[in-house]
């Protein structure tokens, strides 16, 4: 799986209704800002899309850390 | 008795059933605090809320439901937003129709940054605007339509005036939004504030702010589901500007009646509405004592008046025996009644909703007549 760190629960449901539109399930979980660049969302997918799911939220203009 | 309920302005009811069915339904499926927890139930409501965004954002043709922010009401949504912009020493113009929920705050943060506020007038709006702006002018904020005459207000053109000069607007939507259609886009606002519960169909407590720019500053500062260890609040919209637990329930009722609230019944509504009020002033206009305030047939159902030397808070309360609620007194809006110079006791406000028909109207002037012979 490839996860995406968001700040906010919006900015991580947005980035997860974009990757919808495109045919990318994906899924929210809280984690741990200590840990994970302040960020306290994750948005997990098959590794698969990796490539096309940056591009389409970097193309929707959202903030994002890679996961460790 | 038969309620007649003329008081749609104050808050539109009775609800749809779909909003009632909506209200009961989220105890169930969104009893999780959106935003706190991994848990189904919460990421449910989390999902509630970013419908709710996108529905609104959606309606008003906005395309960025991150900058919706769901308030307590339109009061919270005017505070945050009347907060982001005044300077002190700044100069701050208002118009001379606003409600108190922009004429306090604004009132309070100017005592508080020693900064100055006046008044343009509804006539002539555009005109007065540009000749009342100042160099230190840091903020214009303008109610779209009163929530004492119903009047419109030209916020297109005021909006152009004051993003070619570089001056944020505000722009109260609170009687205007869920009664005629319009975009986000074409107010030029900085900000457009409104609640749920009126003519937008859910129920009192939950309101917005739309923000169209990216950068917001906290108004207040509380717990926000992200980045807990920090001490500030996060830098992002919308959670910057929304600390504490939001008001699920008025949201999944304003998400219920923005699903069945197409431009279709938009339109049909403004209709309806400027039937109902032509109407009623005419049936008004009949008894030689009534007094208008600039009444005039409009989209928001909002009628004035007056019956000579008698207070208008003789004439509610005798249409309440009556079974027909209207509301009498000052409406929260003392600067629309010194301009509209309604007088010592304020004015009798009816104000139409969807349900509402013709020979109700007839009924109150029956009453009215019955219980006020002119």
């Amino acid at each position: 799986m490839s996860m995406l760190l968001f700040g906010s629960m919006t900015a991580s449901q947005r980035a997860k209704r974009a990757l919808a539109r495109i045919g990318i399930s994906a899924t929210i979980k809280k984690v741990d800002s200590r840990i994970n660049n302040g960020c306290s969302y994750a948005l997990s997918f098959e590794e698969k899309h990796y490539l096309n799911a940056i591009a389409e939220i970097r193309r929707m203009g959202i903030s994002y850390f890679t996961g460790a | 008795m038969k309620k007649i309920y003329f008081d749609h302005a104050a808050t539109s009811y009775p609800k749809s059933t779909s909003v009632s069915r909506a209200v009961t339904k989220s105890m169930a499926l969104y009893g999780g605090n959106p935003g706190r927890s991994s848990h189904a139930l919460a990421l449910a409501s989390g999902d509630m809320l970013f419908d709710a965004r996108e529905k609104i954002s959606d309606f008003l043709s906005y395309d960025r439901p991150d900058h919706v922010v769901l308030t307590s009401g339109a009061t919270m949504a005017l505070n945050l937003a009347i907060h982001q912009y005044i300077k002190p020493f700044g100069h701050v113009l208002l118009s001379n129709l606003e409600h108190n929920a922009v004429f306090r705050p604004i009132h309070l943060l100017c005592e508080k940054y020693n900064a100055t506020y006046s008044t343009f007038s509804y006539l002539d709006a555009s005109l007065d605007l540009e000749k009342k702006l100042q160099d230190n002018t840091c903020l214009v904020v303008c109610t779209h339509a009163s929530n004492l005459s119903g009047r419109l207000l030209p916020i297109s053109t005021l909006g152009a005036i004051c993003k070619s000069r570089n001056i944020p607007f505000i722009i109260d939507a609170s009687q205007s939004i869920g009664h005629l259609p319009f975009s986000f886009e074409e107010t030029h606002a900085s900000i457009l504030c409104a609640p749920f519960h009126k003519a937008l169909g859910g129920v009192m407590g939950g309101g917005f702010a739309l923000f169209r720019e990216d950068d917001a500053t906290p108004f207040i500062a509380g717990g926000s589901g992200s980045n807990s260890l920090s001490p500030y609040m996060p830098k992002e919209l919308p959670d910057c500007l929304e600390a504490g637990t939001p008001p699920t329930v008025a949201i999944a009722s304003v998400l219920a009646s923005l699903e069945e609230l197409s431009l279709e019944k938009l339109v049909r509504r403004k209709n309806a509405m400027l039937l109902k009020t032509d109407y009623a002033i005419q049936k008004l206009n009949n008894r030689s004592d009534v007094m208008l305030y600039d009444a005039h047939p409009n989209p928001c159902g909002i009628i004035a008046f007056n019956l000579a030397s008698v207070p208008s808070s003789e004439v509610g309360n005798k249409l309440d025996r009556h079974g027909i609620c209207v509301r009498s007194g000052f409406h929260c809006t003392p600067l629309a009644h010194q301009t509209l110079n309604t007088g010592e006791f304020g004015a009798v406000r009816i104000s139409f909703g969807e349900e509402n028909t013709l020979s109700e109207i007839d009924y109150m002037m029956k009453v009215l007549d019955k219980e006020f012979p002119s």
